[in-house]
């Protein structure tokens, strides 16, 4: 698979009451409509003084409930900070959702409903940034087999990204984006 | 024709509940106009001054009369229900002969009383309560400084209760108080109030639609309450009560939720109140009371 193509937007202020979460989760569909090829939506929260339930459940968990399944649509929450971990683990584990996302320091972190071995598997292809299932393997202390199975189901989540025969995580994506490509789609709500 | 209600004089949510038991059914009401005497309130809480502007505009839905009320005579009741902006809120409810406000120096109001019809007046209230929230939670109740956001967001997801399943107005204010007799510390007191369709119009219909079978308001209010349920089919909703609940816990306080003629209650150590309760006089809406205590060391000092 080619490498997915990249969207910012940074969020902001106070994200309170469903018809505000709405608003903002229809800007950001808007936005992600206009790419007809994979892509990486990377949602800065780092101006977010606070997020309620009801509008982490309206912007997190349905734009991942939401999201085209025909179409590779991933999502990474970024500057995310002890404020806003409470409303967007209750709004995805509520759905069994999970989410990709990375702390205000750059730490990678999961939030939502997802088993330990799954989250670890993912932690440790962050760190690699891509890898074959038998490096992840290695790094892991499992057999061939049962990383595959823990790739694809994060690979079936949309937690990493497949090309191939190897897994990408977000973090390397992003990396490896092209500049003009991110000041391109880059956009505030 | 008129109807006269003595208020009680000391108008707290007990006293509510004599309130609404003297107004009686609100059907009853047709064609005459309330009047609510409050000439003899030597005490009111936040959760009384609601209790006057949802009992006002019942029975203004009711009769499509504007009700009267009597102002109450004591000096330091009428100036609190001015810091309060009480009057401010009633000019849309009742009809009185309005005295020309007063502007008060900021003292232990947290939130005025403020009318909630839109998610914009639930920004407002949140961001607008931010600077005192912060100043009392920390300095007064000695609570940890994330306790400012979860405070924040707490009061954002009881306000969207109004909109999101009253269909009408409501109100939201908080105070804080030094609860010496009852507490001995200090204490926040938010009341939240509307006069919609409650929880058994909210609730009871979709689950008779599910199910088949008709819900009483205590059962409506545990399956909201304690369940999470929502009218909503989307997974997504019901989460606010239930993140209410949770911080109240937390922060070992209590919480009242009052709807039809039913209430249930999360109830700390320190109170001994009811935890659920039925057969209480039957009123529109639903009326919430949280109160959040001051936190306290092991040693029953502040920490």
């Amino acid at each position: 698979m080619r490498q997915p193509a990249i969207a910012h937007t940074e969020l902001f202020s106070y994200l309170v009451t469903r018809h505000t979460g709405r608003a903002v989760r229809t800007n950001i569909e808007k936005q992600l409509a206009s790419f007809d090829d994979a892509v990486l939506a990377v949602l800065d929260l780092r101006g977010v003084e606070l997020i309620d339930f009801s509008c982490a459940d309206e912007i997190v968990a349905k734009l991942i409930v939401d999201a085209p399944r025909q179409e590779r649509r991933f999502f990474l929450f970024r500057g995310i900070s002890e404020r806003h971990v409470e409303p967007i683990e209750s709004a995805l584990s509520r759905q069994g959702l999970v989410a990709a996302a990375e702390t205000l320091a750059g730490d990678p972190l999961v939030l939502g409903h997802i088993a330990e071995e799954f989250e670890h598997a993912w932690r440790e292809l962050w760190h690699l940034g891509a890898a074959v299932p038998e490096a992840l393997a290695d790094r892991l202390s499992l057999t061939r087999e049962v990383t595959s199975g823990l790739l694809a189901e994060l690979d079936a989540r949309a937690l990493v990204i497949r090309d191939g025969g190897r897994y990408v995580s977000f973090g390397r994506a992003l990396r490896d984006a092209p500049d003009e490509e991110r000041r391109d789609r880059d956009s505030s709500i | 024709m008129s109807r006269v209600i003595q208020v009680p004089s000391t108008l707290d949510e007990a006293a509510f509940e004599t309130l609404i038991a003297s107004v009686g059914p609100l059907a009853e009401l047709s064609g005459a106009r309330l009047l609510l005497d409050a000439r003899q309130v030597s005490w009111v809480t936040p959760y009384g001054l609601l209790g006057l502007l949802a009992v006002g505009h019942a029975a203004r839905q009711q009769t499509d009369l504007a009700p009267l009320i009597e102002p109450p005579e004591d000096g330091e009741v009428r100036s609190y229900m001015d810091r309060m902006h009480f009057w401010v809120a009633a000019a849309d409810v009742f009809e009185f002969d309005a005295s020309p406000p007063k502007r008060h120096g900021e003292v232990d109001t947290l939130l005025e009383i403020t009318p909630i019809r839109s998610h914009e007046d639930v920004h407002r209230v949140v961001e607008g309560v931010r600077d005192r929230a912060q100043r009392i939670l920390l300095n007064r109740l000695h609570y940890p400084r994330p306790s400012v956001i979860h405070f924040s967001v707490m009061l954002s997801e009881v306000c969207q209760n109004i909109l999101e399943h009253a269909d009408s107005i409501g109100w939201v204010c908080a105070q804080r108080y030094y609860w010496k007799r009852r507490l001995g510390r200090e204490v926040i007191v938010i009341a939240v109030m509307d006069v919609g369709v409650g929880f058994e119009g909210s609730l009871g219909s979709e689950h008779a639609r599910r199910f088949g079978e008709s819900l009483s308001a205590s059962a409506v209010l545990e399956a909201a309450f304690l369940n999470g349920e929502s009218r909503f089919r989307d997974p997504g909703r019901g989460q606010g009560l239930q993140a209410i609940r949770r911080q109240v816990i937390k922060w070992d306080g209590a919480v009242r939720i009052r709807s039809g003629d039913a209430m249930i209650a999360r109830v700390p150590d320190w109170d001994d109140a009811s935890r659920l309760e039925a057969g209480l006089p039957r009123f529109p809406g639903a009326q919430v009371l949280i109160v959040l205590p001051e936190r306290v060391n092991e040693v029953g000092g502040a920490p």
